[in-house]
């Protein structure tokens, strides 16, 4: 017996019963919805967050400098708009493969820039997730995905932590990266304030074998006046005992 | 008939009284238009309810008890008190002087109503310490009671946040220096001690939340709920620590195939 295509529930399907729901939901759900996320569909595109950001990750096996923009722009209260552009440098250690396309042999020093756009999500306050893909120019030319999540747990206390996970996968060398931190709050005062926690980062696929990766304890100081922050991290892991320094700076224009 | 007799210390007695009820009430009327503060700056528009008149604010204008001071959109001002405290009032803001007692230079009491909108005190501490509640600020749902001396307090209506179940009306106090006590006229024991460096937030007819730190714990600070410290760098409304994906994210993969010479 012949079956009915349209009588199989795509994909396309579910994301249209979904987004029926959305718009034509009964009271008590559009209530609900309401009590969630008031005002969800409430344009707002009020505030330009810029972020630019530096740092530099040193091992014994590889040495990277980065450094961009970002460019969050707020569309409604629960979801923006996200570009992001990173330059990287990428120093090889001796006799060791092009870890961006592996096969290719030694080169000591690679230089690419990585170009991403997609959403931000501020589901729950203190909480955002940033879906996003684009693409490598230069020395490596692979699509990429990545997903990054940031929440803040027991933000009223003296101690909050924050969870921070970010993955992403590239279609070159097929290597999907992860970076999970745990950081609490050690001291808030007028001008700054101080976290302290550990994390590191995984790899997996493609030319790893198994898994590898590089964890160790972090502290990072955000300058509230300045809108300025610095983390520090040291480590060991599959490269080697390694250090790494993240650099930070805001800026919010509202209108 | 016999004529009452009036005894002498009655006469004084009922002199004593009027005069000591004229005395009251004019010295209680001269102690109103007793000036409070004045108007030590300005940009844009502001007006000044004082009885039934509505007066235009302008730059050294003498403020008077009970004063009801609101700001036009798009425009502050700032109130110096005779102690020389500050309060800084915020755009599309109304504020009342409710009492103010000064003496030789000291505060002995300080109340401040905040109607709507955002205001920032920076209290005078010079020669003393302040004694508990003797600066005060009430909104309509959260007495703040000033041991520190620089923090902001703001109260909005009519929007609701999410995580809130649909309450419209909050008081957010962001504190900068020294501590602020902080309750619920609706539950005033429940009182919660805010130190510098950090924020609370009162929704609607619950005891105010556990202080968190500023930017985290999410209360909306002057700049971001329709005030402006001293612009839009200053407006940052939190430490994402570090932004997702900036500083968290993974370096490039790590070169672990050794080449064969």
């Amino acid at each position: 017996m012949a079956k009915w295509p349209c009588m199989r529930p795509s994909a396309a399907v579910v994301k249209l019963l979904v987004l029926g729901w959305m718009l034509f939901a009964p009271a008590p759900a559009k209530a609900q919805l309401q009590n969630l996320y008031p005002n969800f569909f409430e344009l707002k595109p009020d505030i330009l967050d810029v972020v630019a950001f530096g740092g530099g990750f040193g091992s014994e096996k590889y040495g990277t400098i980065q450094e961009g923009l970002q460019l969050d722009q707020r569309i409604t209260r629960y979801f923006g708009a996200v570009g992001r552009v990173t330059g990287y440098q990428l120093w090889i250690g001796d006799n060791f493969d092009n870890p961006l396309m592996p096969g290719t042999g030694h080169q000591p020093r690679l230089n690419f820039a990585r170009l991403l756009g997609g959403v931000d999500f501020a589901l729950y306050p203190g909480t955002t997730l940033f879906v996003l893909g684009g693409g490598d120019v230069g020395d490596s030319t692979g699509a990429v995905i990545e997903g990054d999540l940031s929440s803040w747990l027991l933000s009223h206390s003296r101690h909050p932590v924050n969870f921070s996970f970010s993955s992403n996968h590239d279609y070159q060398n097929h290597v999907t990266a992860s970076e999970i931190d745990l950081r609490a709050v050690v001291s808030s005062t007028e001008t700054y304030l101080i976290t302290a926690g550990g994390g590191g980062a995984i790899y997996g696929g493609g030319v790893i074998s198994g898994l590898a990766g590089q964890g160790g304890p972090d502290l990072g100081i955000y300058f509230r006046g300045y809108a300025l922050g610095l983390a520090l991290q040291g480590g060991y892991g599959n490269a080697g005992g390694f250090g790494q320094l993240s650099i930070i700076k805001q800026w919010d224009f509202r209108e | 008939m016999f004529a009452k007799e009036r005894h002498p210390a009655t006469d004084s007695l009922r002199i004593a009284l009027i005069l000591a009820v004229a005395w009251l009430y004019f010295a209680s009327s001269a102690w109103a238009q007793q000036p409070v503060g004045t108007m030590t700056q300005l940009n844009g528009t502001a007006q000044v309810q004082r009885g039934g008149s509505t007066l235009s604010a302008s730059l050294t204008m003498a403020l008077e008890l009970h004063d009801q001071v609101k700001t036009a959109a798009d425009s502050t001002l700032t109130i110096t008190l005779a102690d020389n405290s500050t309060l800084s009032l915020y755009q599309s803001s109304t504020l009342v002087l409710d009492d103010n007692v000064v003496t030789a230079g000291v505060r002995e009491r300080t109340l401040v109503r905040l109607v709507i909108g955002n205001v920032t005190a920076v209290v005078n501490t010079a020669g003393r310490t302040i004694a508990p509640n003797n600066f005060q600020i009430y909104t309509p749902n959260a007495i703040v009671g000033v041991r520190g001396t620089d923090f902001d307090t703001s109260y909005s209506e009519g929007v609701v946040r999410p995580g809130y179940e649909g309450c419209e009306r909050y008081t957010d106090v962001v504190v900068r220096e020294g501590v602020v006590a902080i309750s619920n006229p609706a539950n005033p024991a429940a009182v919660v001690e805010v130190p510098a460096g950090y924020e609370t937030t009162v929704p609607c007819l619950l005891p105010p939340l556990t202080g968190g730190p500023i930017g985290i714990a999410g209360a909306a600070a002057p700049g971001t709920a329709g005030g402006g410290r001293t612009g839009a760098a200053a407006a940052v409304s939190g430490f994402s620590a570090p932004p997702p994906g900036v500083g968290s994210s993974p370096p490039p993969a790590p070169p672990i195939v050794k080449v064969v010479q």
